[in-house]
């Protein structure tokens, strides 16, 4: 009894349930309970997502916002030539930043603060109110730069308004402008800077902009809305990594000489399009200069080009930039293509001689060569060259010669197979974007292969023939052009260093010498003679070619690539003009004496020593009676001593060369002397006249005793060669400046001039 | 051996007895209870790491525990008031005061709108001795008016028939249009909710429903055709409709977030994202310091989920839940239908905004003003809402049902 009594307790304990007085609200309290519960659920779930897969995401938006950073610029590295010389350098700047979440807030308080600052820094900063005022409005950023690039006193005027009006929301901090000391020099090696160019215009500048951009630093802060930094984060600043230096491979000195002959050149031949001319040094395919033109100053690289007639230029119009890519900013030597013409007759020769097909004293005849219905004929109208040697051949560039050489001799595969080993189908691997690829025929016939044999028909870059003839010169070896020598940091250490790479050995040292033995002889007694430099053994070989425009006038482009000193090539020159349009269109008079100028300049520069040859000496032999200049005016009389082989020296000059009267003339008219005597003109009544002490020559020879008298201004009259055994005007005797000197030589040392 | 039994038995069911007596007795429900207390004393913690940020702003205001003392001072106040009603008052005997409650929280939302202070576009603080919202009077007002009326035999006949929209309707419908005129779009929603839920478990009858829908009908048709017709009557700001709409506009227009209420709500992101599962750590939370606008308010959920992480909020959703789950418990243990329908309001009145509040901080749904019940940093809203609190309590003291 008291046992089911107690059971029946302690059931109803936990079985327990009030009266129901709310019949029917039961179920509904809980299924409006689960409903809640449900959605509770539901948004937990939603926390989840956020905070957990979202979270991350998150967590990187607030740090951003939270820490604001304003970047420091880092010092663009230097650009030097070889020689230390600065052609690229970075000057200090200021950036001035705003935050506009703080004008905003501070304007919400301090109503009228927007315009204050809009005004404040338009006053100071060249920018517009209103593009100010519109930043401040932007909602999306934490700052927006003003202005970059501007002046550090600029920069220390707004710093010093900031601090006068107690602005806030503004800052200064430090940036850097580039600066191109030498303004239009090597501008298409060099480049520009800027992100819409980056990459395309191909210099130094974007090539390099890994190693020259280095790595802005940072000014973070942990910020409230009001852009105040909050109490328990400090300001970090991450210094800038400065851009390391680049060392490039040219010459400063030398790529001006290269400019100011490329431009004169231009000048003087009219050469519409333009030119190009690469300096290269053979033994590691150096590049000492490359010049195009037209070029453009890097410090205004937007300038209007001055062949371009446009009153709206603003050159940041897409068109605007397109007409400087096509014009000034275009590297002519890597960029475009051109028909190399008989320069390329070289390439065929080094091929003949390699493969024992032909040697420099192989009888081959001029004749006109016909093939498939194509007859080659000699460039020379008025008859062909007839038999002659290999090596006539090529001092007369002798087309059929060639064209016969490759396809009867050479044949197809083996011409191509060297074609690709001078690396004429491959992009030479220079370190400069941009480089154009070259057009061969892709499945070359007989008379393919014969028109290529003297470099018609296809198209190579400038840079690629200088390589191919660098490997002429250096025993064989085709080498990258190189155009950087190094990359160093600030502290000097070597980060990067460019040395001489090797592709392939195309041809033997002894075809090497053999073909520069060949191509001296272009230029000691052939096309190439205008290339001619007393003392270095110049060798090479002109080119004429046309391109396929239709104008009437210049639609050749004349080249010359040389090489010298013969013996111990120091030097490859490579010379293009572009539609030259004053006289007749020819590599051989128009390129090869720009060649000859730079070789005589830039040897002279290199202190590359002369060695006189018997040539050399035998030129110097020829004489010339000097004219009677006395009563012409200057110009009439520079035209006349100059079509004789003189030049002259204007002792008293002043006052114009069209109207200058010539009133004495030293040597006397008729005075037979050697042909590159200098005549010293007066043009005064009754001249002060310069005079100079006689020096002692015997024992000189006769190259010896030529430098020192016309260093000295001084004439010479000699009849041979060899060593000076007597002079006609005693040591120590003052004479007047022009004066000619009679010396009598004795050959009795042959070996002298080797 | 059988006295020992004897003696056995006798203890065994003494004991049950006890425990009997105990789940029994007048005891307040413990989990309820519980809850709210882990709830005032989390909310208590966050508004002192939410205002130290604030206090940092307002450099003029003396010191960081300004508002942290203002809080706890409210928050003990409160409980002592919740205690006091849940030990010693009786929600019968408070019912009576129904009906003269409601009279007043009217009259109070009538003042608001005369002498009230502005704050952001709305005058929603009135300020008579103490500064406080008439409309969290009034929805505490509406409960028991709501529950008075369902609950008065009599008098819950004719409500539950057509005469109810005459008898709870109308007078519910004009304090919506006052608390509306502030604007305080949030509350007229909570309070539809609290109406709609009370009318449902007062049993109202069918017939009122259909009146009902056909009445918004012809609201909304009215509407459409006003719009129409006199297109200038929407186009003052201040104007509920078009507030809404704006809102509800800006919720759904994903590219404009750096306008001022998108950025709001995206600075709430920032701050729940950055939690993460453990969070920065009490008091390490950056979103507060002015990112997030009241941070110890109506964003305090988010400060609390930068800084206690994912971890923090499933335990505070889980007394909510828990809280949720128990006053429904007592509504339906309730010793009578007044005391049924009283915590069936009181329940989903806070259940509604808990659920307002995290989904406009997790950008669930539109922005609006709403703050999070018994966590929220608030003076005398905390005390109101105790006392209502103090209320159920006293409603679960006064049943039998398991307090366990």
């Amino acid at each position: 009894m008291e046992k089911k009594e107690l059971k029946r307790k302690i059931k109803e304990t936990f079985t327990y349930k009030s009266e129901d007085v709310h019949p029917g609200t039961r179920w509904k309290t809980y299924l409006l309970c689960i409903i809640l519960l449900t959605v509770l659920c539901a948004l937990l779930v939603r926390f989840a997502y956020l905070q957990i897969i979202k979270g991350e995401e998150y967590q990187e938006k607030a740090y951003q916002q939270q820490n604001s950073w304003r970047t420091i610029s880092a010092d663009r590295g230097t650009i030097t030539d070889r020689n230390g010389n600065v052609l690229a350098v970075s000057i200090a700047a200021n950036i001035v930043t705003i935050d506009p979440y703080v004008i905003r807030n501070t304007d919400k308080n301090n109503p009228g603060y927007k315009e204050k600052v809009a005004g404040g820094l338009s006053s100071i900063l060249d920018v517009e109110y209103d593009e100010i005022l519109e930043m401040i409005s932007a909602k999306k950023s934490r700052y927006k730069v003003v202005a970059e690039k501007v002046d550090i006193s600029v920069g220390d005027e707004v710093e010093k308004w900031i601090k006068d009006k107690k602005i806030k929301g503004v800052y200064v901090d430090e940036d850097s402008v580039r600066y191109y000391p030498n303004g239009r020099l090597a501008s298409h090696l060099i480049g520009i800077t800027g992100k819409d160019d980056q990459g395309l215009l191909g210099g130094i500048e974007s090539t390099f902009d890994k190693y020259l951009s280095g790595t802005p630093g940072r000014i973070i802060t942990a910020v409230d809305v009001y852009g105040n930094e909050l109490p328990y984060d400090e300001v970090t600043r991450l210094d800038p990594v400065n851009g390391y230096d680049v060392v490039m491979t040219i010459d400063a000195t030398i790529q001006k000489m290269v400019e100011e002959e490329l431009k004169n050149a231009i000048d003087t031949y009219g050469a519409q399009r333009g030119g190009t001319i690469v300096v290269m040094k053979p033994e590691t395919a150096e590049i000492l200069a490359m010049a195009s033109y037209p070029d453009y100053d890097l410090n205004d690289p937007y300038a209007k080009p001055d062949s371009i007639q446009d009153d709206n230029w603003n050159g940041h119009t897409t068109q605007d930039v397109q007409t400087l890519y096509a014009t000034v900013w275009r590297n002519k030597a890597l960029v475009d293509t051109y028909e190399p013409g008989s320069t390329f007759k070289s390439i065929t020769s080094a091929i003949g001689l390699e493969e024992n097909l032909i040697t420099a004293t192989s009888p081959v005849s001029d004749a006109p060569y016909s093939l498939a219905g194509w007859t080659i004929h000699c460039w020379r109208k008025n008859g062909d060259h007839g038999n002659e040697t290999f090596e006539e051949a090529v001092k007369n560039s002798c087309n059929p010669v060639f064209s016969k050489l490759a396809v009867e001799k050479i044949g197809i595969p083996c011409y191509y197979r060297y074609i690709k080993a001078f690396g004429f189908n491959d992009k030479t691997g220079i370190e400069l974007e941009g480089e154009a690829g070259s057009i061969f025929h892709s499945n070359p016939t007989d008379i393919d292969l014969a028109v290529t044999a003297f470099g018609q028909r296809i198209q190579i870059t400038p840079i690629q023939l200088a390589t191919a003839y660098c490997a002429i010169a250096n025993g064989g070896y085709l080498r990258t052009p190189l155009i950087v020598k190094e990359v160093v940091n600030s502290d000097g250490l070597v980060i990067k260093k460019y040395n001489e790479n090797t592709v392939r050995q195309v041809i033997s040292g002894s075809t090497s010498k053999t073909l520069l033995s060949i191509l001296e002889q272009v230029v000691a007694d052939g096309t190439g003679s205008n290339a001619y430099v007393a003392g270095y053994r110049v060798t090479g070989k002109t080119g004429t070619s046309e391109t396929l425009t239709t104008d009437t006038d210049g639609r050749y482009i004349v080249s010359f690539c040389g090489i010298a000193p013969a013996d111990n090539p120091e030097l490859v020159i490579l010379v293009v003009l572009d539609h030259p349009t004053v006289g007749s269109a020819s590599g051989g008079r128009q390129a090869a004496p720009v060649a000859g100028n730079l070789f005589d300049k830039i040897l002279t520069y290199m202190e590359v020593e002369r060695r006189y040859t018997d040539l050399d000496d035998e030129n110097m032999m020829v004489k010339s009676y000097v004219p009677k200049i006395v009563g012409m005016t200057v110009k009439d009389a520079a035209d006349l001593l100059g079509k004789k082989g003189f030049s002259f020296t204007l002792a008293d000059a002043d006052g114009d060369y069209d109207t200058t009267i010539v009133t004495e003339q030293i040597p006397a008219p008729n005075t037979y002397i050697n042909s590159n005597s200098k005549v010293i003109i007066y043009t005064k009544e009754n001249p002060v006249k310069f005079t100079v002490t006689v020096p002692k020559l015997i024992g000189m020879t006769l190259q010896e005793a030529n430098d020192l008298l016309s260093e000295l201004g001084l004439n010479m009259k000699a009849d041979n060669i060899g060593v000076v055994i007597s002079q006609s005007i005693e040591p120590g005797t003052k004479v007047e400046k022009g004066s000619v000197i009679t010396i009598t030589l004795e050959n009795n040392d042959t070996e002298a001039f080797g | 051996m059988d006295d020992s039994q004897e003696k056995i038995k006798k203890k065994s069911i003494q004991i049950a007895e006890k425990f009997r007596q105990t789940i029994r007795s007048e005891q307040m429900d413990f989990w309820l209870l519980l809850s709210i207390i882990l709830l005032v004393g989390m909310g208590t913690m966050m508004v002192f790491s939410a205002s130290s940020a604030a206090a940092y702003r307002l450099s003029t205001s003396s010191s960081a525990y300004t508002i942290l003392t203002k809080q706890i001072l409210f928050a003990v106040g409160g409980t002592i008031i919740m205690l006091i009603i849940a030990n010693w008052g009786d929600y019968k005997l408070l019912s009576r005061f129904s009906i003269p409650l409601y009279v007043v929280s009217i009259i109070l939302l009538i003042l608001v709108l005369l002498i009230g202070s502005v704050y952001n576009n709305a005058k929603r603080w009135l300020n008579i001795g103490v500064e406080f919202q008439p409309s969290e009077v009034f929805k505490i007002a509406l409960i028991f008016f709501l529950a008075y009326v369902f609950s008065r035999p009599g008098l819950a006949f004719k409500a539950q028939r057509l005469m109810g929209l005459v008898i709870y309707f109308v007078p519910a419908v004009l304090g919506l249009l006052l608390i509306a005129a502030q604007p305080h779009m949030s509350c007229v929603v909570i309070c539809l909710f609290v109406l709609g839920v009370m009318m449902i478990m007062g049993k109202v009858r069918m017939p009122t429903y259909i009146a009902l829908i056909i009445l918004a009908g012809l609201f909304v048709l009215g509407l459409i055709l006003i719009t129409k017709y006199f297109p200038n009557v929407f186009d003052s700001d201040k104007f509920s409709l078009t507030y809404i709409v704006d809102r509800i506009k800006l919720f759904f227009d994903k590219e404009s977030s750096g306008e001022v209420d998108n950025y709001q709500i995206e600075q709430s992101l920032y701050a729940i994202g950055s939690g993460g599962l453990f969070g920065r750590g009490f008091g390490q939370g950056v979103q507060k310091y002015m990112y997030l606008p009241e941070p110890y308010n109506d964003f305090i959920f988010s400060i609390l989920a930068e800084e206690l992480g994912f971890v923090g909020v499933t335990i505070v959703i889980c007394l909510f839940a828990l809280f949720i789950f128990r006053g429904y418990k007592i509504a339906v243990n309730a010793p009578d239908r007044l005391g049924s329908l009283l915590a069936t309001g009181i329940t989903s009145l806070i259940a509604i905004q808990v659920i307002m509040n995290l989904a406009v901080v997790s950008k669930s749904m539109p922005v609006t003003g709403i703050s999070l019940p018994l966590f929220s940093y608030g003076g005398t809203s905390l005390v109101i809402l105790m006392a209502a609190m103090g209320v159920l309590l006293n409603i679960s003291k006064q049943s039998h049902y398991n307090k366990f």
